[in-house]
Order: C-alpha cells, then structure tokens, then sequence
C-alpha cells in the first residue's frame, strides 16, 4: 500500500544541509498497525507528514497504492486525502467555530456525500463513540479525551484505508489515552491501516510493527 | 457546503465582534456615500431614456461658423421643408415655448407652464403615452386644438374626462377657444424635454412679426426662434444627411450661408450640451466624474479596510483552513469559502446601507444642489447597480484574503510556522498609506478649493464689490428713469444707474469685429449696454477720454466705449475719436470683471441703451442698506405698482456666481471626513488586534525592564511612519488633480506649502488618537497575566 524508497528530507541553509529524513526505505501493507518512535527531532512527525501528502520529500519516490505520489499533482493529492486518508492530531486540531455534529460531517461534505446519506454516516459515527448528546456541543466544551474521539471519528467518517495518528495520547492522561488506543486496535482490527507517532513505550506496543527512528535513520524496524 | 460556510462565519464573527463590528460600519457607512452618489449619477445617465426612439430622435442645431458657437434656435420652416426634402427623415417638428399662456378656469386665467407649440409629428418623435378617449393622431393640425399632461388635466377639469371640451386661453393677450383633443401621462422628470401642454405651433408666430414688425416669419428663413426636432429613418446615416445640408443651405439660406444646420442625438443633449446656447435644461458632466471618482475611492477605503483587517485575523481562520484541507478540502473549496464569507457580510450589510441612504437623502439633495429623487423608472436599475457594487465589494475584498490564506501549506499552519513576516506587514502598510493618501488627498483638496473660493470672492474685480445692490426692474420698464431719479435724492445714495445685467454678468453677447490694422482678422468682442452715470455708480475707472454724458445729446446713439483689452486685442492706437461699427469712441475704460474668474476679461464694446435696462444699480453709503431698503421699496410702489419689488446686494450676485466652488468644498470635506472615519475604523481594529497578538511579546519585554513609555512609543512611532509617508505622496497626487481643477480659472489662487502641512497634522492627530488607546492598554498588561498561559 505505501512504499517509500530512498526518501530523504532536508533544508538547506547557507553553509550546510540539515537532514531531517535520510534514506529512509519502508513498505507497510494493508491492514498493518504502524508505531514510529524515537526520540525528538528524529523525523517522526515528518515521516508521517510525507506518508500523510502534507509534507514533500526532498528526495526519493513515494507510492501510495501503486500511485507515483512524487510526480502527482496538488489536485490528485486532494482526491487521496477526501477518499483514502484520515488524520488525528497532538492537538486534536477541530474547528473551534463547528460543533461535534458540524465537525464530523466535515470530510463527508468535502466529499460531496449526498445530505441524506452524511446524515446516517455521522448518526452511526455519533452512536458508535456515544457521543449522540453531545452532537451539538463544540469543542470548547468537551474535555481533552472527549475532543480526540471526535476527531477520530471524523477521521473514519469517510471510510478511509489509511488513518494516521500524530501522537495522538500526547495530551491526555493516561487512561484516555488507553482509551483511545484501544478504539485505535479495534479500528484495525476492521482492516483499516493505521500509522502512530508516539513517545508512549506502553501505547506504542498497540502497534504490530514497530520502526524506531534516530537522527532521521531506521534504527530498527520490528514486528512483534 | 455552504451552509457549513455560512455556520462558520456566523460562528466566527460572533466571537470576533470587534472584528465584525468595524467591517461592517465601515462597509455600511462606505456603501451608503457610494449609494446616495450612485442614485445621482444614475438618474442624471438616465436622461432621456424614456424616449423609446432616442437613437433615431435628433435635434437640428445652429452652428455659426464665424463665433464658432452653436444655437438650438432654428426658423420655423425648417422642420416642413426637412420632412419635404429628405425621405430619411421621417418626422419632424418645430417647438417653442408659449410664454405667458393660460387657460380661463372658473373666471380666472391660470398660467400654464412650460407649454409648447408644436405640430402632431412631436406625438410619434418623443414617446409620450395618449390616455383615455384621446384622439390617436393629428392631435395639434387644428389650431385650437389642445392636449393636456394628466397634470394639468386634473386641475383644470378635475374629475371629468377633458377630451372634447371647450376652454378660453389667453395667447398674447388676446382670447381664443381652444377645444381638448388630448391628454397624456405625464412626461418624467428625467426628461429634457418636458411640456405640461401642447398648442398648435402657429400660436408662436405673432409674438415674433410683432417684435420685428414683420409678418413673414411662418416662411422666413432669419427668424431662428423655434428648436427643430426630427426622427430619422432606421436607415438613415446622420454623416450623410449632415453632408447633404450644405446643399440644403444654399437653396434656401444663402450662397454663403453664415451657419451651418447641423444634428445632435437626443442622447447627448443632457450631458453633452456645453457649448450648445439656450439648450434647455443642462447635466454637468464633470460633476458626475468627479461624484463617481469620490464613490470610488470611499469604497476602495472601505474595501481596504476589509483586506487588513481579514488578513490580520486571519492567523485565526489559519487553523481551521489547515483542519479543512486535511479533511480534504482543495485550494478552490477553501477559496470559494472566504470569498462568499466576505460576499456574505457585503449583503448583511445592504440593508443597514439602504437605511442610511434613505436617511440621510434628504440632506444630501441639499448638498447636491439637486432633488435627489428615487425615481420608479430607474429602481430596477438601483438594486442591479447596489447589488452589482455590493457583490463586488465583497468579492474585491475577499480576493487577497481567500488567495493568500487558501495558498497556505497544511503543514506550515498545523506546525505554528507560518511566518508573519515583513512581506505582509509591508503589504498591510501599504494598504494603510494607501487609506491615508486619499484621505490627505482629500483634505489639502478641500483647502485648495476653498482657498480658490475665497480668493474670487476677494479679488480686484475693477469695480466696487461692497454697498451696491442691483434692483430687478424686469422687462420693459420705461418708467426707469424717473425711478433713478427719484431714488437719488436719498443722502444714503451716492450714486445709481440703470444696466443691462448685474455684474458680474452670467450671460454674454457677442460680436465679430474687424481688426484695425488687420483687417482679415476678426476679434470676437463682447457687448455690454449701460445708461448714465454707471461707471461711477460701479467705482470704474477711465484711463482715456470721457463717460456718457447727458451734455451730448448724440452718446446714447453714436457713441461707444471700449475697454483696454479691446483696444489692444483690436490693434487701435488713439482710439478716442476713431469709429467702430458707425459708432465713436469716446473713451477708455479700465479693464474689469465682466464674468466670473473662470474666465479672461474679454474685450469690450460698451454702449448706451435706453431698452434693454433691466437693473438699477445703486451705489450708498457704507452700514446704510438697513433704512434704504425701505425708501427704495416705497419708491418703487409709487414708480411700478403693478410689478413686484425685487433686489440682491453685489455680494449675493458674487456669491452665487461662486456657489458650485462653496459647494464643492462642502462635499468634499464631508466626503473627507467619511474616508477618514472609514479609515481610522480599520486602523483601530487593526491596532488592537496587533496589541493583542503582541501581549506575550510586551510581557517579556517589561519582565526586562521595558517602561510603559517606550512601548506606547514604539507602538506610535511605525504609525507616524505610516502618517509621514502618505502625507508626502498625497502631495504630487493633489498637485496633479487640483492644477487641473484650477486650470479651469483664468485667474488662480496659489497653492500654499501650508495645506499640505495641514493635511499632516489633522491626519496625524486622528492616527495617533486612534492608535493610543489600545497601546497603553498594551502598555498597562501586567507580564504575569500575559505569560500565565504559555
């Protein structure tokens, strides 16, 4: 499903090149559970952004379901995030000004989803993660673990193949975020691939793979 | 889609009141200036419009060859010998108005007011809508006939259908019937041509044999009294019919015909009219650019209000378009979500627009020097023209914002990384000198032009401007004399005379006259007629030989006097004594006024009459006019009973000579104020909106030792930078328009250094305010508030 090969990431600056990712090589295949970890500055974030399509590489070839992602253009690039990936984010990152409601129906509305049928998509999304009463509520008003399951059902809404969390515990307390781990596991247990960022020794073992980044190298790349 | 848009923004402008609150004042108050001088320039386009055949109605004009002058007079004749001789002119018509004509109503004779003597053809030229059981056509062959406006209609025969009755009217003095045949709607006020009733043409013709003692003026080809309409063929090509008139004018005017007739669409006759004499009523051009101009620029500054301030918050809106886009948003998705955001606040603000403009209308008539009406023929050309400009507002506005933040990378904006950087804080300054260019612009102008006012209200005119009043003795006054005598023996009088016309005079006639050395040569001279004694009721002085003196019995007849411009344009040296024109000049008068400044002093010939006075002017002794008046008005009872009293002081005539320019100050400091209110609305927002974002920064900042002052300062001093800048680029930008507002003067006030500075100060002083409330409320946080929440 995602193959990078020979990715590197790096800025360059007046006397030097700074690497972030260095000939990073990595397969991951349908169905898998992805942990990247290591410590900061190793690239994780990045590495999750170029799998992600928000980030580019500097160099290297990038295919996502057999599609050359490095020579695709900015339009194609939408047309993967509407159908086939999902995000969750450190920060959550919902729209202040929607409610939980508004908030999920989002992706569904860039789609182009019809009323009737984002209606019944956010209505089953809603009574999955019980949050049927809060639908009208924003973000403001919901607690931290609360926000991150809105976000990840937003992220699913739209049925994608692909769903990446950027260290999406960072900002809870322990037991949300095992919380929010196991709802992670059983997403995948329903075939979705998913790719985790985190620092978490004890969330990173949810995943079935884990890669360990350092100085933007694989250091280690493990299933368990 | 777009109701989760139109959630967002209603969302978002809730929790960015102030935000909102300043786009849409600014945006209200902006729409409803550009409305209110839209609703003018509107109405005064529409002219004429009503006339469904205006493409094909033209109308036949005098062009005098020699005077290079055009006349809308034509004789009588012309439009039956056009229709005759030319198969493309379809119809054709002579109108004169009918003065002093009234209808006998109950016993009394009531005056009707523009009515006009025409034939049945002007029926199928203008578009004027027949009602009722009117006749369908040949409304006018019959010469009692008469054809009413609704109107009039309604006042004469309240109640009953006019059509067929008889009524008495007064032409000339004498009584006729008239019988009915007609009644149409009433033509609209935006139309030059405008009858409240018709009569058959023939009325038109006594007045004029009788003026000239002749009675050949139905064939004559001299009498040119009468405006000549006519409707051309769908075919027909007005370059060619023009061509064909030289033929025309030999046949019927002469070999070497002194005019030429030549054609002016009906479409032109409003606005393009300037140099037609007696053209009816007149637009001014120039004043609906420089309206339009002033509209455009208060909706640029509205405009550029919106762009700061939505740039400036849109750190804010960042965020979400980052979520949108990785939720799968494209670029145009995000695009078409600002821009009807700011189309959307455009229309919510339509209406609180409209009721300004509806308030305030009454006012600005006032100050338009015209009635701003909402007419019921434009309205649908209003709403497309508001909704056209307020759908265009918001798109303007919108455009910089949608593209620079649709633009934006997911990942630089979900990072934090997006760099405020010089280039938009440069992008936005530029913005704000722009706002303060046009609002500095606006003041030195409004200085300028006050300046000019003062100065032509002030300038040496060659004749006293102060303790003479002009007494309106009307047409055909004989008594004038004894009147003037009279009224000369009040002490309060130092000296009085009749004249033609007050001066300075706003009307002028003209003559070719051959120069003296060079005879080819023609030199356009002015005429003016005065009775006795004028030159020292008016304090003019002579430089050369004598006044009009009643100890030569032979002045009111063969004597003239010409002023020094005259004699050096004429090329006349020792002029006393040499004749002109049949006439002897028996002195020289020092140049002066005879128009206003807007114009040279011409060359004059000034000679006497005893039948064209139509105004005494009385010279008295100064702080006396109080108790004058009296005597003047009791005297005029004894000389004139049966004609009204009427009189203006010199500085009236001056003043109202000069009232466009008093005017033009008026509007333009008003629209200054509105440019400067609009603008500092965004610069205040945009201050406390950099205030805030500044908080952690000014936090840090007084945790090492920064004093409140030098905060304020630093705050104030990028703005004076600001201030500074665009003072000293409204300066070329002035120059270039005032010179050539200036240029149309002949005499001109100097622009002063000062103006400029003036315009500094006021707009520095309003800056400055605007900006010192939120920067010592940003001086005055408290460093451990502003870092609590890192």
């Amino acid at each position: 499903m995602i193959s990078l090969r020979h990715i590197y990431k790096y800025y360059d600056s007046k006397f030097q090149r700074t690497f972030v990712l260095k000939d990073i090589d990595l397969e991951i295949s349908e169905g898998e559970f992805v942990t990247i970890m290591g410590p900061s500055g190793a690239g994780k974030s990045t590495l999750l952004n170029i799998v992600g399509m928000l980030d580019e590489p500097s160099e290297g070839e990038y295919y996502f379901l057999d599609q050359p992602v490095h020579k695709i253009n900015e339009k194609k690039k939408v047309e993967f995030h509407r159908n086939y990936v999902g995000f969750i984010f450190q920060a959550f990152h919902l729209i202040d000004e929607l409610t939980v409601y508004e908030n999920i129906e989002t992706p569904l509305v860039y789609k182009g989803m019809k009323v009737s049928l984002r209606k019944s998509v956010v209505a089953d999304m809603l009574d999955r993660f019980n949050m049927v009463a809060k639908k009208d509520l924003f973000p403001a008003q919901l607690s931290g673990g609360q926000q991150q399951l809105v976000a990840i059902a937003r992220a699913i809404a739209g049925k994608p193949k692909l769903l990446l969390a950027d260290e999406p515990t960072g900002n809870l307390h322990s037991d949300q975020g095992k919380q929010i781990m196991e709802l992670l596991k059983n997403l995948n247990n329903e075939g979705i691939t998913i790719i985790q960022v985190t620092h978490n020794e004890e969330f990173a073992k949810y995943g079935k793979r884990i890669i360990r980044l350092a100085d933007g190298m694989t250091s280690s790349d493990k299933t368990t | 889609m777009f109701r989760n848009f139109l959630k967002t923004v209603l969302r978002f402008l809730k929790h960015n009141k102030i935000f909102a609150g300043i786009n849409a004042l600014g945006l209200s108050i902006a729409l409803a200036a550009s409305f209110i001088i839209l609703l003018f320039v509107i109405n005064e386009l529409s002219y004429d419009h009503c006339h469904k055949n205006r493409d094909r109605i033209y109308r036949v004009n005098n062009y005098y060859v020699d005077f290079k002058n055009v006349m809308s007079g034509t004789p009588y004749v012309l439009a039956s010998t056009l229709k005759s001789e030319y198969p493309q002119i379809e119809k054709a018509a002579n109108t004169r108005f009918l003065r002093g004509f009234s209808l006998k109503v109950k016993n009394e004779y009531i005056g009707i007011p523009q009515a006009v003597a025409s034939t049945s053809d002007i029926f199928d030229i203008f578009t004027i809508h027949l009602l009722g059981s009117s006749r369908l056509s040949k409304l006018l062959d019959d010469p009692g006939s008469l054809v009413l406006s609704r109107s009039q209609a309604e006042k004469i025969f309240p109640g009953i259908d006019p059509v067929g009755k008889e009524i008495t009217g007064l032409v000339d003095g004498e009584e006729h019937i008239f019988t009915v045949t007609g009644v149409y709607e009433n033509i609209p006020v935006n139309s030059t041509f405008r009858p409240q009733c018709f009569v058959n043409g023939k009325w038109t013709l006594g007045s004029i044999n009788k003026t000239f003692k002749v009675n050949d003026t139905e064939t004559s080809w001299l009498r040119d009294f009468w405006n000549t309409w006519v409707l051309l063929s769908k075919e027909a090509k007005v370059p060619e019919l023009e061509k064909g008139f030289r033929a025309f004018e030999k046949k019927y005017l002469s070999e070497d015909p002194a005019h030429n007739y030549r054609l002016q669409n009906l479409s032109d006759i409003y606005l393009k009219s300037e140099n037609v004499a007696n053209s009816g009523i007149q637009g001014d051009i120039g004043k609906i650019r420089l309206f339009s101009a002033i509209a455009f620029l208060i909706i640029l500054v509205a405009a550029i209000n919106y762009i700061i301030l939505s740039t400036a918050v849109s750190s804010r809106r960042a965020k979400e378009i980052g979520i949108r886009k990785t939720n799968g948003a494209g670029a145009g998705n995000i695009r078409n979500q600002l821009l009807s955001e700011s189309i959307f606040l455009a229309v919510i603000v339509l209406p609180v627009a409209m009721l300004i403009m509806w308030l305030a209308l009454p006012y600005a008539g006032r100050l338009f020097q015209t009635k701003l009406t909402i007419l019921s023929s434009n309205i649908l050309t209003y709403i497309s023209v508001y909704l056209a400009l307020t759908v265009f507002i918001g798109i303007a506005s919108g455009i910089y914002a949608s593209y620079y933040l649709s633009g934006l990378k997911v990942i630089d904006i979900l990072r934090n990384a997006i760099h405020y950087g010089n280039k938009k804080q440069v992008f936005r300054s530029a913005l704000i000198i722009l706002q303060l260019v046009i609002f500095c612009s606006f003041v030195s102008s409004t200085f300028i032009i006050r300046s000019q006012y003062l100065y032509a209200l002030n300038k040496d005119t060659g004749y006293y401007t102060k303790d003479v009043l002009f007494v309106h003795l009307g047409r055909d006054f004989k008594g004038y004399s004894a009147y003037i005598n009279s009224i000369k023996s009040s002490p309060d009088v130092i000296m009085a005379a009749g004249m033609m016309d007050e001066l300075p005079m706003q009307g002028s006639m003209t003559m070719m006259v051959p120069h003296f050395v060079n005879k080819e040569s023609k030199v356009k001279v002015e005429g003016m007629a005065v009775d006795y004694n004028l030159f020292k009721t008016m304090g003019m002085t002579l430089v050369e030989g004598r006044d009009f003196s009643e100890e030569f019995g032979s002045d009111l007849t063969k004597s003239l006097v010409l002023n020094e411009t005259a004699v050096k344009q004429l090329g006349i040296e020792e002029p006393v004594g040499k004749g002109l024109g049949g006439k002897t000049i028996i002195g020289v008068v020092k140049d002066f006024n005879l128009h206003s400044i807007h114009s040279d002093i011409p060359p004059m010939s000034i000679d006497m009459t005893d039948q064209y006075i139509e105004e005494v002017a009385v010279h008295y002794k100064h702080g006396t006019l109080s108790h004058l008046l009296p005597f003047l008005k009791d005297e005029w009872k004894k000389a004139a009973p049966d004609r009204p009293f009427g009189y203006s002081t010199i500085e009236e005539v001056i003043s109202e000579i000069y009232s466009t320019e008093k005017n033009l100050t008026t509007i333009v400091t008003i629209f200054a104020i509105f440019t400067l209110l609009i603008a500092a609305f965004g610069l205040f927002g945009l201050t406390l909106f950099i205030a805030k974002t500044r908080t952690k920064e000014i936090g840090i900042r007084k945790i090492f030792g920064c004093s409140e002052r030098s905060i304020i300062y630093s705050f104030l001093k990028s703005n004076l930078i600001l201030v500074a800048i665009a003072a000293s680029v409204s300066v070329p930008v002035t120059l270039l328009f005032m010179t050539r507002w200036l240029s149309h003067f002949s005499n001109r006030t100097k622009i002063g250094w000062w103006i400029f500075a003036v315009s500094f100060l006021i707009s520095f002083f309003v800056v400055m305010l605007t900006v010192f409330f939120h920067s010592y409320r940003a001086s005055r946080i408290n460093p451990v508030d502003a870092l609590r929440y890192e």
